[in-house]
């Protein structure tokens, strides 16, 4: 078998068709004179020795279809010439053709999206170059990855010798001010080698040196390259000129490469300055995430062992850096650190739900073949008896489908980029690396199979039965075989039915969740409050008395505003996580706990609208050097002091049954004062928890400064339409101008965010389950209106022997409902059986909710009827003699 | 026709390449040589000789001209190539030790 041979013959047949033919021809006609001429020779005369030759030869263009077939490039041509067919067929019923491109385009565009989205967050690698050289450092605190305290990573930084370099970094507000504009821009403190790391060097000037990395260092910074495009120009001699950083002069130094990505924020960072580590061995916050390269030839086997075995050394030299649960340093992957479990099954699940509406519009587009497969059963039939094999068949069914579902599916990819881009700009923050959404090849791969796939699945369920075809029964008149097929139809319509139901059901839990979430009582009145927090803590505020006389000093300057009726601090918001500690009631050391624990000034309880409900407020002679008091909420009052007064006992905080922590915080423990009411301190969907509050001014300093941030303000408006945002950061400015700028929102924002999570799911899957209700209403229609326009002949006779129009309608409507009665009933199956995937993204609701199951049920047998009504007033409206005559 | 014996693609093919060996032919004339040569046994329609015709050449074991016949009108002849030859010789082979395998077989 020579190539070149079968290559030369190959082209030949190809591209020389008409040459080729015509040498057949010659050769069967040459070959047939021969056939001829023996016969003479052997005594007939001509005409019988034409006939017999004519029989020797046989049938001819059998014979020459099966030279055809054993050529080379005969199954390529087969191909060609189906598409070209195919191609024909679709443009000559435009209205089939467009319904069927739609169908697929949504249902395959959603899915891209989708995948689009869990590819960028869970499966692409990182954007690094080499990035599988970069590992995450992370400290196992004993079940939980935590990021690393100063003193952790400069240890770990002197002394492992696998990494080749460490960095970590801080998110700074900035805000930049180059000439006319001041916008606020995502920028970066980072220590030393920080782009060694990730490795990238700067296209222009240099990175940092060692002698910036100082605290008190030169000002200079790196900047991003769009932002080199858009404010400079692109210029050349950007480096040397000054920008103004949050109203200091910085120099820039360097730009960074268009390639640059960190995936560790949502927004692009557009500016990068060194950062300078105070390692403070008293300093256990856990407040560095650190990214390190390996070195070279050392495996990341070798880097984790040497991580575990450089925690002894460290527990010995520092110990008061590792608790007792703690596990020590380990390397862990950017999805165990940066992907909350919650996002990743989510992400996991909504896949899911897309690809049951990709199913349910295949069944469609299905059907719609089926019904036009089942209009061309002449056609199939005159095929088969003209020699094409089944496989034959099969593939001209398929080369259709597969046209239709390649040509979804690139308007898919255009859809699917379009949806990607809009989920991007909805999704909650906390889904990272969403700004890596964007079409590369993964993408278009999953397109394109999937594509493929949707276009073999439907071709073959339409092609199946075509192939079966009965030469002879279908050749008949009035062709009856149609059982098998509306079988099939009937089969679909009860899969459509029942995933539909399945998202509906689904879409249904996540809406109660959500209305459930807003009805809430958060316990206090959010509207009318603004919040102002402070970014970041710079030196100066390092106790708690420092802390309570800067609040005390923006009080001040708000006393009289004419825009603030009411302002108080506090260590953290209601609905964020603040701070929690162990306490044991005085004297009884039975009764100990860990509780919320707040610093708040006075006037707290009465900005927030929290009521009180015995005892008494905090005052201002609450103060240092007085006796220490604490205000506890209803939760704590029942669960310690069921049936009896707190008001009077003691909180011994930092006490754990008979045992104190901490030397340092043995005492004589606080004295409850007065109990309020309760209010959502940690988020909505958690019950109020126990609570205890103190002043400011007698907070301990260890306790305020865990989190290590400023206190927030809360402010209320004497009216609505102040500008209370300008009041708020102009006492802060004049208290002290070194602070950084303020975020100011509305408390209503921080009711609102802590519900996005909620309301982007139920959305999502509300808009999906449409989209499924939509396209099996659409299926449900289509199936019984072609149904109906087969069986016209049967209604007729119907009609004529006496059926009425309501009967025959109540027929066609039962013939719709009963598959959807089906798919209902298995869909509240499937529903129950899934429904450990969703209960943890429930609130308030079971997963099988029976109120829920319900009222879907309904919506979708609701909407089956109204699908079944056109086609069953149709049915009644049939002329029984039109009918018998045309059938 | 007497006792239709059915033809194996790949025994055709050997029958067609020994037909050839002695020198070039028409269609017509392969399936004379062959009904010739087997003693009457194999009788091949034109139906699937063609098809084996057009296959070998394009495979590369035939040549086919076109050229004068014997009564002066223009027919198709082949003729065996070079590798044609080769792989008669080595299908040659190859049936001999088929046939001897299956001869001790049956003998058993």
């Amino acid at each position: 078998m020579s190539f070149k041979s079968r290559g030369v013959s190959l082209w030949r047949n190809l591209v020389h068709r008409d040459r080729v033919e015509r040498d057949l021809d010659d050769e069967l006609r040459s070959t047939f004179d021969l056939l001829v001429e023996e016969n003479v020779r052997a005594g007939m005369t001509d005409e019988v020795a034409r006939r017999k030759a004519a029989l020797q030869l046989g049938a001819v263009e059998p014979l020459k279809e099966r030279v055809r077939d054993a050529r080379s490039g005969a199954s390529i041509e087969a191909l060609a010439q189906d598409v070209r067919y195919a191609l024909r067929l679709l443009r000559r019923s435009p209205g089939f053709t467009a319904v069927a491109l739609l169908t697929l385009a949504l249902g395959i565009g959603a899915n891209s999206a989708i995948f689009n989205v869990v590819d960028a967050v869970l499966l692409r690698p990182l954007p690094f170059p080499d990035a599988d050289r970069v590992v995450h450092v992370a400290w196992d605190g004993g079940g939980h990855l935590q990021s690393l305290s100063a003193v952790k990573f400069q240890y770990w930084h002197d002394h492992a010798r696998s990494f080749e370099a460490m960095a970590t970094w801080r998110h700074l507000p900035a805000r930049v001010d180059a000439g006319t504009n001041v916008s606020p821009v995502p920028a970066l403190g980072v220590s030393r080698d920080f782009l060694r790391v990730l490795g990238y060097t700067p296209v222009l000037g240099r990175g940092f040196v060692a002698a910036e990395h100082v605290p008190g260092g030169p000002m200079v910074a790196v900047i991003s390259h769009p932002m080199w495009r858009t404010r400079f120009g692109s210029a050349a001699d950007v480096v040397g000129r000054t920008i103004r950083l949050n109203d200091e002069p910085v120099a820039i130094v360097g730009v960074l490469p268009e390639s640059f990505a960190f995936p560790y924020e949502n927004e692009p960072v557009e500016v990068i300055v060194p950062l300078g580590l105070t390692v403070d061995p008293n300093d256990v916050a856990e407040n560095w995430p650190t990214v390190a390269r390996l070195r070279g030839g050392v495996t990341r086997e070798q880097a984790h062992t040497e991580a575990g075995s450089l925690t002894e050394s460290f527990r010995a030299a520092y110990p008061n850096q590792v608790s007792a649960q703690d596990r020590g340093m380990i390397l862990a992957t950017f999805s165990e650190l940066y992907v909350v479990d919650s996002v990743r099954r989510a992400l996991w699940i909504l896949m899911g739900a897309v690809t049951l509406v990709l199913l349910i519009a295949c069944a469609n587009v299905a059907n719609l073949f089926l019904a036009r497969a089942a209009r061309r059963r002449g056609e199939m039939a005159l095929r088969t008896a003209l020699g094409a094999t089944r496989g034959r068949i099969v593939r001209l069914v398929l080369t259709e489908s597969v046209l239709v579902g390649l040509a979804a599916g690139a308007l898919a990819l255009l859809l699917g980029r379009w949806v990607a881009g809009v989920l991007v700009a909805l999704t909650p923050t906390e889904v990272p690396r969403m700004a890596a959404v964007g079409i590369d090849w993964r993408v278009t791969l999953f397109t394109f199979v999937a594509s493929l796939a949707t276009s073999v699945l439907f071709g073959g369920a339409a092609a199946w039965p075509a192939a079966r075809a009965h030469v002879a029964e279908v050749l008949r008149e009035s062709p009856r075989g149609s059982s098998g097929r509306s079988r099939i139809r009937q089969g679909l319509l009860v899969a459509q039915s029942g995933l539909s139901m399945v998202l509906l059901v689904g879409a249904g839990l996540l809406l109660a969740t959500l209305i459930g979430l807003t009805r809430v009582d958060t316990g206090f009145d959010p509207e009318g409050l603004v919040a102002a927090r402070l970014p970041s803590k710079p030196a100066g505020y390092e106790t708690s008395q420092d802390l309570w006389a800067f609040e005390q000093r923006v009080m001040q300057q708000l006393e009289g505003s004419p825009v603030i009726a009411l302002v108080a601090g506090a260590s953290s918001l209601p609905l964020e996580r603040g701070i929690n500690t162990p306490m044991t009631i005085g004297g009884r050391p039975d009764l100990w706990g860990t509780v919320e624990w707040r610093a708040v000034t006075p006037a707290y309880f009465q900005t927030l609208g929290i009521a009180l409900a015995e005892g008494r407020p905090f005052e201002n002679t609450d103060g240092a050097g007085r006796p220490p008091v604490a205000i506890v909420n209803e939760a704590f009052a029942r669960s310690y002091f069921a049936g009896e007064n707190p008001i009077g006992q003691r909180i011994e905080v930092g006490r754990v049954k008979g045992d104190w922590i901490d030397p340092s915080r043995v005492g004589p423990g606080v004295e409850i004062v007065g109990i309020v009411a309760d209010i959502r301190e940690v988020s909505l969907r958690t019950e109020p928890r126990r609570t205890m509050y103190v002043p400011q001014a007698q907070a301990p300093t260890l306790l305020s400064n865990v989190r290590g941030t400023m206190p927030v303000f809360i402010a209320r408006e004497r009216f609505p339409g102040g500008d209370v945002d300008r009041a708020l950061m102009n006492a802060i400015r004049a208290v002290d101008p070194g602070l950084p700028r303020p975020q100011l929102f509305p408390l209503d924002d921080l009711v609102a965010r802590s519900l996005a999570r909620e309301r982007f799911g139920a959305t999502l899957l509300s808009v999906l389950a449409a989209l499924a209700l939509a396209l099996t209403a659409f299926g449900i229609y289509g199936v019984l209106a072609y149904t109906i326009q087969q069986r016209r002949r049967e209604i007729g006779i119907r009609m004529a022997l006496g059926a009425s129009g309501p009967q025959v309608a109540r027929l066609v409507m039962v013939q719709g409902i009963a598959p959807v009665l089906v798919g209902v009933i298995l869909g509240v199956l499937s529903s129950i059986a899934a429904s450990k995937l969703v209960a943890g993204f429930l609130w308030g609701v079971t997963p099988t909710d029976p109120a829920t199951l319900a009222t879907m049920a309904a919506v979708l047998l609701g909407v089956a009827l109204a699908a079944s009504w056109i086609p069953a007033r149709e049915a009644a409206g049939v002329d029984p003699v039109n009918a018998l005559n045309c059938g | 026709m007497a006792g239709r014996t059915t033809l194996l693609q790949g025994t055709l093919d050997l029958l067609i390449l020994k037909a050839l060996a002695a020198g070039e032919l028409h269609g017509l004339g392969v399936s004379r040589r062959i009904e010739q040569i087997t003693g009457g046994t194999f009788s091949v329609q034109p139906g699937s000789l063609f098809p084996a015709l057009h296959r070998l050449d394009e495979a590369g074991w035939l040549e086919s001209d076109w050229r004068p016949s014997e009564n002066n009108r223009r027919a198709k002849y082949y003729s065996l190539t070079k590798s044609g030859r080769k792989q008669l010789a080595a299908e040659a082979a190859q049936w001999n030790v088929v046939a001897l395998a299956m001869g001790r077989a049956l003998e058993a």
